[in-house]
């Protein structure tokens, strides 16, 4: 890990936003409720590739979220970590979106999902070594130039580690931010699924974050199965993720956390007593610095 | 050494891979906890098989409803994966799927009772096309009466929503009424092929039953056809008449020059 910088240089991207406290992930099923009733939620993040449709509603109902809150774009389609060439199509058209929405940041995930042309819309791993590391990093400022700003990068969920990882998870992060220049996306529920599935220690790994790169945190539940967590995002954030969360905000209580809820999405006021949840915990510790 | 691991991860995921393939990716992996390399890679496998079965079903709501969800995610087990999936938008997926309907309603039979079914997904999958549809321009008319006035020929364009049915089943009954529970008294049998037309209008999809010249006659539009080749079809007199219509409900929101 010799060549690589400190992850705390200036960028020469800004990246300046309103984005402060505890967001929802917006989904369809309640968009015509928070339209009607514009609660007091301080921030949205999208799922920009549920939102690449040209025309029709879709974009039109976007618009209308956008005209009253803040808001932030969340992908899944860069495939950062693949072998293919970047999908220029894919990366014009977000930046249409960019342009048209203005979000405050963008997010996509340290992964993969296309290989040889076929998309497997789905977060693949991959190995952590020095080669990887290079070639991602390359990547990532490829797409930072096209997009024309820095991008947040989010530690993914997984179900395998590979023989050929020579770095750790962190370390591979580490190197990450700094070689690409980019930010990072802490998911707090991936960090504990997988510390479970591959036997790791959480309050170990949250320690080893380089704070001062951390731009948004995610909060999420997972499904639980005998030998193995499912990062499912079809229940309540779990106690342990919760404890994780009091453990990282002891560090830095002023990053902006969402909750994300995907599948089995419940009636929005339960989304909603999450995000307090969250808030309550933020507020309880600005409490305890100023004590 | 890091695309060829990937490479291994990516391929093994499919159903159909090799053994050898199989056995090479799963020895990239490390052996750990409870769970075999092969467990772990299932895992994912399971995860994909399941997102895209669950687009499906959001693309095909009628299709799970007529036979059953448990049916419908088995026999879409095997389809998403040989599926075109070489768009990164899922709402792009699925498209083909008619066609593997097609094919099973001839092959499987619990199915030979059901004919009607890779038309009412053809049906399906044109409105979720049409409400994903790129916005069409505002139709210019003094631009067409410009070109007219220079005896230019034209083509006429028609919605990129736009999606031609025809079927020898009354599939757009059908469908209405296992979508919106109306009552099944409207539900015969047709003696000829029926015609339909799919397309948005403002912001929903909708679909209308057309009779066989104006659909003949869209479909000329549609394929690229110059008003003047159209005309020169003696049974397009009717269609022709009705091109302010067409323009009116938005089946034509263009035109070009030739």
């Amino acid at each position: 890990m010799n060549s690589i910088t400190s992850p705390d240089h200036p960028s020469r991207y800004g990246t300046t936003s309103d984005i402060k406290g505890t967001g929802l992930g917006l989904r369809g099923v309640h968009i015509p409720e928070i339209l009607a009733q514009l609660p007091d939620i301080p921030w949205f993040e999208i799922l920009a590739d549920n939102h690449r449709a040209g025309g029709g509603f879709i974009p039109r109902q976007l618009e209308a979220i956008r005209q009253h809150y803040p808001i932030t774009f969340h992908c899944v389609g860069m495939s950062l970590a693949s072998p293919d060439v970047l999908d220029m199509t894919y990366l014009r058209d977000l930046k249409r979106q960019i342009r048209d929405f203005e979000p405050a940041w963008v997010s996509d995930h340290l992964s993969f999902s296309q290989l040889e042309g076929h998309h497997y819309h789905d977060l693949l791993p991959i190995p952590y070594t020095e080669e990887s590391l290079f070639y991602v990093s390359r990547r990532i400022r490829e797409v930072q130039d096209i997009l024309e700003q820095r991008i947040l990068v989010e530690n993914v969920s997984s179900y395998v580690e590979f023989n050929e990882s020579s770095l750790s998870e962190m370390e591979f992060i580490h190197g990450l931010l700094s070689e690409a220049d980019c930010e990072l996306l802490l998911d707090i529920n991936n960090v504990y699924v997988n510390c479970q599935n591959h036997d790791h220690d959480a309050a170990t790994y949250l320690e080893s974050i380089p704070l001062t790169r951390v731009r948004e945190i995610h909060l999420a539940g997972f499904e639980a199965f005998p030998d193995y967590l499912l990062d499912a995002h079809n229940n309540p954030v779990s106690s342990a993720v919760w404890d994780l969360f009091r453990q990282f905000v002891e560090r830095r209580d002023d990053i902006p956390v969402l909750i994300e809820w995907d599948n089995n999405i419940p009636e929005f006021s339960r989304l909603r007593e999450e995000a307090n949840k969250a808030d309550r915990i933020l507020a309880r510790q600005r409490r305890t610095q100023v004590a | 050494m890091f695309s060829t691991i990937q490479t291994l991860f990516a391929r093994s995921l499919h159903p159909t891979v090799s053994q050898e393939t199989l056995l090479r990716s799963t020895q990239t992996l490390r052996q750990q906890g409870g769970l075999s390399p092969e467990q772990r890679l299932m895992i994912y496998r399971n995860n994909v098989t399941t997102s895209l079965i669950f687009a499906l079903k959001d693309i095909y709501p009628v299709i799970v409803q007529i036979l059953g969800d448990n049916y419908f995610s088995l026999m879409t087990q095997d389809y998403v994966w040989s599926a075109d999936s070489s768009n990164p938008d899922l709402n792009h997926f699925g498209r083909d799927f008619p066609s593997y309907l097609e094919q099973q309603v001839q092959t499987t039979p619990a199915l030979e009772e059901l004919p009607y079914l890779p038309d009412l997904a053809s049906l399906e999958c044109a409105w979720h096309a049409a409400y994903y549809a790129d916005d069409d321009p505002v139709f210019d008319f003094d631009g067409l009466a410009q070109v007219a006035q220079q005896g230019q020929p034209i083509r006429l364009k028609v919605s990129h929503s736009l999606c031609l049915l025809a079927s020898d089943y009354p599939v757009l009954t059908l469908w209405k009424l296992h979508r919106y529970h109306q009552s099944p008294d409207s539900l015969n049998s047709v003696a000829q092929t029926e015609y339909y037309c799919l397309y948005r209008k403002h912001y929903s999809p909708m679909a209308i039953r057309l009779n066989q010249t104006d659909f003949q006659f869209l479909e000329a539009c549609q394929q690229g056809c110059n008003l003047d080749t159209i005309a020169s079809n003696e049974n397009m007199a009717g269609p022709l008449s009705k091109i302010p219509m067409f323009i009116r409900h938005g089946l034509i929101c263009s035109f070009e020059p030739e």
